[in-house]
């Protein structure tokens, strides 16, 4: 599919990252719109999503962390769409920034996911790995670039 | 040296500062994405560090707010049961009155359990210890024991929960459940002698064994009639509770 694309001249890698950034919008929607209509996440056979959405970190000042998990992937999602563009390469750079910021909020949810929980939720952990793909597609195209 | 010579040792010059300069590029990027890891992680730690505390030993207890818990969710309550006793689903839950989880459950879950479930008399809730946190756990579940011998078993669960605080910090300690059930509304001395009565320790004993038995090992678990639900949304125990009720 990729070379398609870049036979027709389309391809371009802020398309790539604009499309893990909306898979990861799409969870992070999920999960907020679960978590402020009151409900819990369903995690079929699996458990441990009631564990970490009644926990009491998954709420910062009232507010589902997963709503900020919408807003980092909105955010990430217009500046892989702008970059794509505009070709201006501060809108990757910023992609590039916030995505190892997400990163590093990633790893400590996980850690208290694992150690302070101790349940795991399927949905944050595809988050998260969205998350790291992201930031590790970004850090391909950044050093391939040098 | 001739002019070929000369220009190709030029060229030659000219490819290895190029590569040397990728090569400085490429390490200074690994720094800043190194130094951004870094940065983000003290960020996060100064931010853990200096997040408020949750309330401990040192904050009064407070009392419940708006009056009788049960009046305000509009259903009949006997003992630590709510709902009717003729309800033909029953809805087990399984608390320690130290995990956060079990509050936010309380908080986000059970009142539209009530609503849809108890409410229609279809369902009966019936509260559950499973106290295995540590010693502030036997205890509050031992004052949930001696408020249910003065039949404020829901109020006193609903004070327990509005004063928890940080696990086996000494907040559910005797001097602080007496407190909460003073400002409960329960008769003070009756309570005291409820809350270190023999018959209160093997009711919590024989509760933490029949969790094991049933199957129970994390808090809250919803059990109904018999089938564990682990912690159950609202909408889940519904969607139970619709087939248990509606079943020939």
């Amino acid at each position: 599919m990729i070379n398609a694309l870049r036979r027709r001249g389309l391809w371009h890698p802020g398309l790539l990252l604009a499309i893990l950034d909306l898979i990861g919008l799409l969870i992070a929607l999920y999960l907020s719109v679960t978590a402020l209509s009151g409900g819990l996440p369903v995690c079929g056979p699996l458990k441990g999503c009631e564990e970490v959405a009644l926990s009491e970190y998954s709420r910062v000042a009232g507010i589902p962390v997963a709503v900020f998990g919408v807003g980092l992937s909105l955010t990430l999602l217009v500046l892989a769409l702008a970059w794509w563009r505009n070709e201006r390469v501060n809108l990757f750079r910023a992609h590039y920034a916030l995505s190892l910021a997400g990163v590093v909020f990633e790893g400590y949810f996980t850690y208290l996911e694992l150690f302070v929980i101790e349940a795991v939720c399927v949905w944050c952990a595809a988050y998260g790995i969205s998350l790291l793909v992201r930031f590790g597609v970004a850090f391909a195209i950044w050093y391939r670039r040098l | 040296m001739n002019e070929f010579e000369r220009g190709t040792r030029t060229q030659r010059r000219q490819r290895q500062q190029e590569e040397e300069l990728r090569q400085a590029k490429k390490r200074r990027f690994l720094l800043f994405t190194g130094a951004g890891l870094l940065l983000g992680l003290a960020i996060l730690m100064v931010a853990v560090l200096t997040a408020p505390r949750t309330p401990t030993a040192d904050v009064p207890p407070a009392g419940p707010s708006g009056g009788s818990i049960v009046a305000q969710w509009g259903v009949t309550a006997e003992g630590r049961t709510l709902g009717e006793s003729s309800a033909p689903v029953t809805i087990d839950l399984w608390e320690d009155f130290q995990c956060p989880a079990c509050k936010s459950w309380g908080d986000s879950q059970l009142p539209a359990v009530i609503a849809q479930d108890v409410a229609s008399g279809n369902a009966r809730i019936v509260f559950n210890d499973f106290a295995f946190l540590g010693p502030d756990s036997e205890r509050a579940a031992r004052a949930a024991w001696a408020a249910e011998q003065q039949g404020f078993f829901w109020d006193y669960y609903a004070t327990l929960y509005a004063n928890q605080g940080a696990e086996n910090s000494g907040v559910y300690s005797e001097s602080r459940l007496i407190e909460m059930a003073r400002l409960t509304g329960l008769n003070e001395d009756r309570f005291r002698e409820d809350l270190n009565s023999d018959a209160a320790k093997q009711a919590v004993a024989n509760s933490n064994d029949q969790a094991q038995q049933t199957g129970v090992n994390s808090t809250p678990t919803v059990v109904i009639n018999g089938q564990n639900l682990s912690a159950a949304s609202a909408e889940q125990i519904h969607d139970v509770v619709l087939q248990l009720s509606s079943a020939p």
